[in-house]
């Protein structure tokens, strides 16, 4: 089995991940936001998220039964339960990291209708940090996993994996525009974490002062003359930074055009997403399923009743034109979730 | 005073060097030295002599008087006065006027003994500064005099409260948290001992003790008026200890928890006490009131009244809602209980702050001015917000509204919401805010009133009762005339009640009655013509009972007036019901004078009453006919057969027959077909 996906704790340091990674663990805004974005990506209460098209009725059957059924076959999606899990698991990445790579495990079995045929074994996790994309052209040509020679674990001290591009899916954040291509939204909020740790020092340091009032000390001093209302709000602040720059849904007082206006933002680009996971599914691992089972034209899969990021778009000038109170906006919207 | 020596020093040597030697080089000078010899060092030395000697003479007398004058101010005044005497700013100033007059003589003596030059200007200065001692010693004994009657020393208190109040106001922001903390030391300090003295003179039954409620509630007003623009963690409002309640935070339950186990009872918080200052005010007032009623100081109980009046307009103006249901429960409770005693004054001051409260409540908060200010603001700032000066309730509103959109600024950096967005959001709360407003303090208005009469009527107070009758139907009708009827209706038919009760009961007194009547009489009328016509029945009904009891032959009545009143308003009800095609308001009216009178009799009445033309009913009543006269006027003219004859008749172009043939009428042509319309309702079919 190629790749793996024991971290690399030197690497991680080395290219700047720790520290996101300690946001998302360690940061409750950061940590809340980023499992209420992954969450909020297929609903819970619905049954079906996909339906799988193919012009042909046993590969359709085939595909459907192996990449989109409620119970896929066990350990496909590695920890993920199914396709909509994994893919939630895969925007956690992202969000996390920047970038997600997984190795795509094929093999061959003997089916009757269709006798041999190329099937996913498994879908692995590969550990982001080790991991670069070759390009060339404008394409990518290959991956390459490289462990760094400090690596923990002794074994995979130095270890490198090459890869053929159809058995790696890859994915990067593309939301940000062509100058954070591949970069996590966590690097831009570090300032913003910095202000709120800040924050919970001082409170810590305020209760100190407010029970130790013998301790004159510059830093109890200090923290004992820090306007509470400033703090507060600076913390304020930045929470209400991270929870935008994650595409939450604000708790923060607003006006009814801009909490209606940030709904719709947060939805749309929620489903933006969406079409650009499955997309990318579609065409690095269904596709190079297709193309191994020699198939003309390739199964696709399709997502079933989520409202699409232009037609949110059209409620929400409806609203601004006044053809949509906010209510039905607002119901409309959070209904797409239900 | 160094300044002073040194400015007048430097002076000194550059008129000795520089323009000394230019004017006696100056040919006018050899000729006025001709004539005029100026004084030599001898004289100026004696003159300077004489004013030190003399101005420390003044200081010294002074000086005796005042502790002789405080002696006796002890034994007078509570020991809080004698403090802000020994503190009066005035006799302090005089005293250091006079000092530094001293000194600078002695120096200017000094300077002429033992320096090289003449000090010219020094001795002139030291000069001008006796002369001007000896005109502030006549002024300070003037002001001293007057300080030490009552009135006097009330105002020079309150000036020193507001003074303090002003500088909160004004640059309460820029100061810091012990100057604002002094500053409230020293009005709760001039508040306590503005009721001390007010106590002392009440227990000497001093008249001027009522100058006390006046300023003690001048200084409320005043607060009033900015209380909104103190930030509450200035120190302005001292911090009191209040159990934590509602916190369910984890830091909030770690710090109870040591309370919960070591049984070392609540935890408490600090927080600013907000209304220190209106409720010292309004407790001293109390106070006061108690006392004044008690010794029966009539002077002090009305004053007391009239300070209420600034107090409650000022809080509905700008908007201090909470400080105005306080101050209103006061003052209900002070009429209340003064309403059996026979004060008409302070009670007719009362009544006059009801209406006031009708008023501000019917006309509700000035929306124009928001909306005014709304078109200005950029939201970027709160200072921007505030720098409007607005009332408390927009104020606030303002500042919220701006936290909703620094969140749009904190994450799009730009307001997104549109301007047009924002006032709607706005107007449409503090329309509701101003809808629920007006419906409390009117309602306010009329249970205070309610609660007077119940105590007037089972007191039997004839003219309270007719006063509190009068308030009512006067506040029902403004409603109605501000277009606020849902605002009357709601308590109408209490008010009906009381009117009916008590009636009876002002019995022996016409002219008592003859004022509840004419309420309601202009009632019927002021609704009819805002065409309010469930507000009408409710008059009418009242009116006809009322009237029944009139057209009695008794002596004290008046069915004159009785009659022709309902003759009146049944006429202007056929009017309306003519011209507008309604027959809804005439056919109460009807159906009110069939059940009520014997309509045969009355008809023949109404035509007994319109036998022979009556200007005076014209001048009477033509204002409240007029609208519907000039409508009519303005309808176009058509062509109509009349049936008998066939020849076309030129008729206004109406509906109704009557209108259209209504060309030039008047009161009585309206009245005349009211009663045929009236004879043919009952005419058997």
């Amino acid at each position: 089995m190629k790749g793996y996906f024991a971290p690399d704790t030197q690497l991680r340091k080395d290219k700047g991940y720790d520290i996101l990674g300690y946001m998302y663990t360690h940061n409750p805004i950061v940590f809340s936001s980023i499992n209420y974005v992954t969450a909020s990506l297929f609903s819970l209460r619905r049954d079906k998220h996909f339906e799988m098209v193919c012009s042909k009725p046993e590969w359709r059957q085939f595909f459907s039964e192996l990449l989109i059924a409620y119970n896929p076959p066990k350990g496909l999606y590695g920890q993920a339960y199914d396709l909509a899990n994994f893919l939630e698991g895969v925007l956690q990445s992202l969000l996390v990291f920047g970038k997600a790579f997984y190795k795509i495990d094929y093999a061959q079995e003997e089916c009757s209708q269709t006798g041999t045929r190329w099937t996913i074994q498994r879908i692995r996790w590969l550990a982001v940090e080790t991991m670069n994309a070759i390009s060339g052209d404008g394409r990518i040509k290959g991956f390459v996993q490289q462990y760094s020679d400090r690596c923990v674990d002794k074994n995979l001290r130095g270890a490198r994996v090459e890869f053929a591009p159809d058995e790696v899916f890859f994915v990067e954040w593309v939301f940000d525009g062509d100058k954070n291509l591949g970069i996590s939204p966590l690097m831009s909020l570090i300032p913003h974490h910095k202000k709120m740790k800040w924050f919970l020092e001082l409170i810590e340091q305020q209760v100190y002062a407010m029970s130790h009032p013998q301790d004159r000390s510059y830093r109890i001093e200090r923290a004992r003359y820090t306007s509470w209302d400033k703090a507060k709000r600076v913390n304020e602040t930045s929470q209400i930074k991270i929870r935008a720059a994650l595409g939450t849904v604000l708790d923060a007082p607003m006006s009814q055009y801009y909490e209606t206006y940030q709904l719709t933002k947060s939805r749309k680009r929620t489903a933006l997403i969406r079409e650009y996971l499955v997309n990318e599914f579609n065409a690095q691992a269904v596709n190079a399923l297709s193309k191994r089972n020699s198939l003309i034209e390739p199964a696709r899969i399709e997502l079933v009743g989520y409202m699409s990021a232009s037609e949110i778009e059209d409620l929400f000038r409806k609203f601004q034109n006044g053809q949509a109170s906010q209510d039905e906006v607002l119901n409309t919207l959070k209904n797409d979730m239900i | 005073m160094a300044l002073l020596i040194i400015t007048s020093f430097t002076a000194d040597i550059a008129f000795t060097f520089l323009l000394a030697p230019a004017i006696t080089s100056q040919s006018w000078y050899s000729t006025l030295n001709a004539y005029v010899q100026f004084p030599s060092n001898e004289i100026v030395t004696s003159l300077l002599s004489a004013i030190i000697s003399g101005v420390a003479a003044i200081i010294g007398i002074l000086l005796a008087i005042s502790l002789v004058v405080l002696e006796l101010a002890a034994n007078r005044y509570p020991y809080r006065m004698v403090r802000f005497l020994v503190e009066e700013k005035v006799g302090a100033y005089v005293i250091d006027f006079l000092i530094i007059a001293l000194l600078f003589s002695m120096w200017a003596l000094f300077l002429l003994q033992r320096g090289t030059i003449i000090p010219v200007v020094s001795v002139f200065v030291a000069l001008l500064l006796a002369s001007l001692s000896i005109v502030f010693v006549f002024v300070y004994r003037n002001y001293s005099l007057y300080f030490f009657r009552p009135q006097q020393g009330f105002q020079a208190v309150s000036l020193e409260t507001k003074r303090s109040i002003y500088t909160v106001f004004e640059k309460g922001r820029k100061l810091g948290t012990s100057v604002m903390s002094h500053l409230q030391k020293r009005v709760q300090e001039s508040i306590q001992v503005m009721t001390d003295f007010m106590e002392v003179l009440s227990s000497k039954n001093d008249p001027d003790s009522s100058y006390g409620s006046i300023t003690l509630s001048s200084v409320l007003s005043l607060y009033i008026t900015g209380k909104r623009f103190i930030d509450t963690q200035s120190g302005w409002f001292p911090s009191v200890n209040v159990p934590v309640s509602d916190e369910n935070d984890m830091i909030s339950i770690e710090l109870s928890q040591p309370f919960e186990e070591l049984a070392l009872g609540e935890r408490t918080v600090p927080k600013p006490n907000t209304e220190w200052l209106e409720r010292q005010i309004l407790h001293s007032l109390r106070t006061a009131q108690v006392k004044a009623v008690g010794k029966d100081d009539k002077l002090c109980i009305t004053f007391s009244i009239y300070g209420y009046k600034d107090i409650i307009e000022n809080c509905y103006g700008h908007q201090e809602f909470h400080i105005l249901d306080l101050a209103l429960n006061e003052l209900r409770d002070f009429a209340i209980q003064i309403s059996t005693i026979d004060c008409p004054e302070a009670m007719s001051g009362f009544y006059n702050i009801m209406l006031l409260l009708t008023e501000k409540s019917i006309q509700g908060l000035d929306l124009p001015k928001l909306r005014d200010v709304l078109g200005k603001l950029s939201w970027y700032s709160d200072e921007e917000v505030l720098s409007y000066r607005l009332p408390k309730i927009f104020t606030e509103e303002l500042l919220s509204y701006r936290r909703r959109i620094e969140t749009e600024i904190i994450v799009e950096e730009k307001i997104l919401t549109p301007m047009q967005w924002i006032e709607k959001e706005i107007m449409e709360k503090i329309s509701r805010i101003d809808q629920e407003l007006s419906q409390k303090y009117y309602s306010e208005t009329f249970k205070t009133l309610s609660k007077m009469f119940t105590k007037v009527h089972s007191k039997m107070v004839q003219s309270e009762i007719r006063n509190v009758l009068v308030a009512e139907l006067l506040s029902l009708r403004r409603a109605i005339v501000l277009n606020k009827n849902e605002l009357a209706l709601e308590n109408i038919d209490n008010v009906m009640k009381h009117a009916l009760k008590a009636y009876g009961d002002l019995k022996g007194k016409r002219d008592l009655r003859y004022d509840v009547f004419k309420e309601l009489k202009l009632g019927c009328l002021n609704s009819l013509k805002c065409r309010e016509v469930k507000s009408f029945c409710k008059f009418f009904d009242t009116l006809v009972l009322v009237s029944l009891e009139e057209l009695k032959e008794d002596e004290d009545r008046f069915p004159q007036e009785a009659l022709e009143s309902l003759m009146v308003i049944a006429s202007l009800a056929f009017l309306d019901a003519e011209f507008h095609q309604e027959k809804q308001v005439f056919d109460t009216v009807a159906d009110k004078l069939c059940k009520y009178f014997d309509i045969s009799k009355l008809t023949k009445l109404f035509d007994t009453l319109l036998t022979r033309y009556d200007p005076k009913l014209t001048l009477k009543y033509h204002h409240w006919f007029k609208d519907i006269f000039l409508k009519m006027s303005g309808l176009p003219m058509v062509a109509k057969e009349s049936p008998p004859s066939r020849i076309p008749d030129v008729v206004y172009d109406h509906p109704s027959d009557f209108i259209q043939r209504s060309y030039m009428i008047g009161i009585q042509e309206c009245a005349k077909s009211m009663v045929e319309r009236l004879k043919e309702k009952v005419k058997p079919t």
